[in-house]
């Protein structure tokens, strides 16, 4: 035997004991058979498709009663006051909010929002409005009475004039116009949509442009309680001008005061009212001689506008006042 | 042999820096040498017809309603437009063409002066500029965006600063 021979021999035989001690060894898992699960009960899969249905059935329910232009938020909830009739001639400037400001007519600095149009160089409006609800306004020249019943107080110098009040349960609105007249400034503060920070951003974002379909769109609908007809909302953009809407086919250039009625907008009998903010019922004289009354139900983000809805075609119409 | 090889190759390792410095003003005068600087116009009535890029300039040739070509323009330091009488009477339009690399909103006014506008963007806000007699009474504006600059509208006023009308090109 040869000396590789003999270290081949050796290498073999270690080779053969490794592989002894390794079969010796007990296996390192140890498997065990499963019985298969038994058939899913046909009854259990009845069951979960019936809850599954009954979800599925009170969703829709629910998307299909519920009332579809609610305002999303109560008048404490819109801190941010958005013109919505500026006089002829005028472009937006720009819009913000979150800064410090100061607002005219009121003391000391806010965190408010800002919304500026200007006409050229010769005249310009900035409507200011911050979420602080202590403040009152500082004594200014004399005061209005705006159509939502708020007292405003009035102010000017050789060339601005600001308007400042404290809306009742929402922000304290300052409107500072320059080349304009008080009356204008008036007609400015009596048409302010009052929205939240949310829908200000909306608003506010691409400068204020919006695409055709966002600026058609009745933004912040809402109807008269117990009826289905006549939406009333905002549409347009900040750019283009807002208008306030009723459904899809009429609009009101401006809030006026005016006591008046309209036919629903959907064809059926029936009288939409309309009136300034402070009117809390409307009184709608028949032509036999027979009053409707019916309660002012307001837009809570258009509180200089009083509106309701009647089922009637014609009559006399007045608008009463809470001291009425 | 091997001491005039090495010198010609030092001499081209030399040239390398002026090369790259040449083709680099080449290549820049290439991208800008159509003066968008200047006259940055995009055109929108009817329907784009096309986009043509010629003698070093790039414009936009599109139709009128009635299927003709009713105004070509190119963006550079002279322009060249014609209209056709349908458009002459059609008032004012605005669009967004795109070629060439080039995206381009433009707008035409029915005005006999030029007017100011302001163009708002996602990177320009409420940026003036005026407008471009293109005839006795029609004004063409446009601006070419940079990348990534999303068009959001524009302000056309009248002398006085008075606002005449707006037009959003959000959702376009």
């Amino acid at each position: 035997m040869t000396e590789l021979e003999a270290r081949l021999r050796a290498t073999y035989r270690a080779v053969a004991e490794q592989t002894l001690v390794a079969a010796e060894h007990p296996p390192l898992h140890v498997v065990r058979p499963v019985p298969l699960p038994e058939r899913v009960s046909r009854y259990r899969v009845v069951i979960g498709l019936s809850v599954a249905a009954c979800l599925l059935a009170a969703l829709v329910v629910t998307l299909v009663t519920r009332h579809p232009d609610a305002p999303s938020s109560g008048p404490s909830h819109r801190t941010v006051a958005v013109p919505i009739f500026v006089p002829e001639g005028f472009a937006f400037k720009e819009a913000g909010s979150g800064a410090s400001i100061g607002l005219w007519g009121f003391n000391g600095s806010f965190e408010g929002s800002l919304v500026e149009y200007v006409k050229g160089g010769t005249a310009g409006l900035v409507v200011a409005s911050a979420a602080d609800t202590g403040p009152r306004p500082a004594a200014g020249q004399h005061t209005v009475t705006l159509l939502s019943g708020a007292r405003a107080s009035v102010t000017s110098d050789t060339s601005d004039t600001w308007i400042a009040w404290s809306q009742p349960d929402g922000p304290i609105v300052s409107v500072r116009g320059w080349g304009l007249t008080e009356a204008d400034l008036i007609d400015i503060a009596n048409n302010l949509w009052y929205v939240t920070p949310a829908m200000f951003e909306r608003l506010t974002a691409h400068g204020g442009f919006m695409s055709p379909a966002d600026s058609n769109r009745l933004r912040d609908g809402w109807r008269a309680a117990g009826t289905q007809h006549s939406a009333i909302g905002v549409r347009g953009s900040l750019q283009t001008g807002l208008s306030i809407a009723l459904d899809s086919n009429w609009g009101l250039d401006s809030v006026t005061g005016d006591c008046r009625a309209t036919n629903w907008s959907d064809g059926t009998p029936g009288l939409v009212l309309l009136g300034p903010g402070t009117t809390s019922e409307f009184a709608l004289t028949m032509s036999d001689g027979s009053v409707v009354r019916v309660p002012a139900d307001p837009h809570p983000g258009l509180p200089t506008l009083a509106i309701t809805t009647v089922r009637a075609t014609g009559g006399t119409l007045e608008c009463l006042d809470g001291g009425s | 042999m091997t001491h005039w090889l090495r010198r010609w190759w030092r001499f081209l390792l030399a040239c390398v820096p002026l090369v790259a410095a040449i083709v680099f003003v080449w290549a820049e005068a290439g991208s800008s040498g159509t003066a968008h600087d200047d006259f940055n116009v995009p055109v929108l009535f009817g329907e784009v017809h096309d986009t043509v890029f010629a003698d070093g300039v790039w414009g936009v040739e599109y139709d009128t309603l009635d299927g003709h070509p009713s105004l070509r323009f190119r963006v550079g330091d002279t322009a060249t437009q014609w209209l056709s009488a349908e458009y002459a009477q059609s008032g004012a339009g605005s669009g967004l063409v795109e070629g060439d690399g080039h995206r381009i909103v433009w707008g035409l006014i029915g005005a006999t002066d030029t007017v100011t506008v302001r163009w708002w963007s996602s990177a320009q806000r409420g940026v003036e500029y005026t407008s471009v007699p293109v005839t006795d009474s029609t004004q063409l504006i446009a601006f070419e965006l940079a990348p990534g600059e999303n068009p959001w509208g524009v302000q056309v006023f009248d002398s006085d600063g008075k606002l005449l009308f707006v037009t959003s090109y959000v959702g376009r």
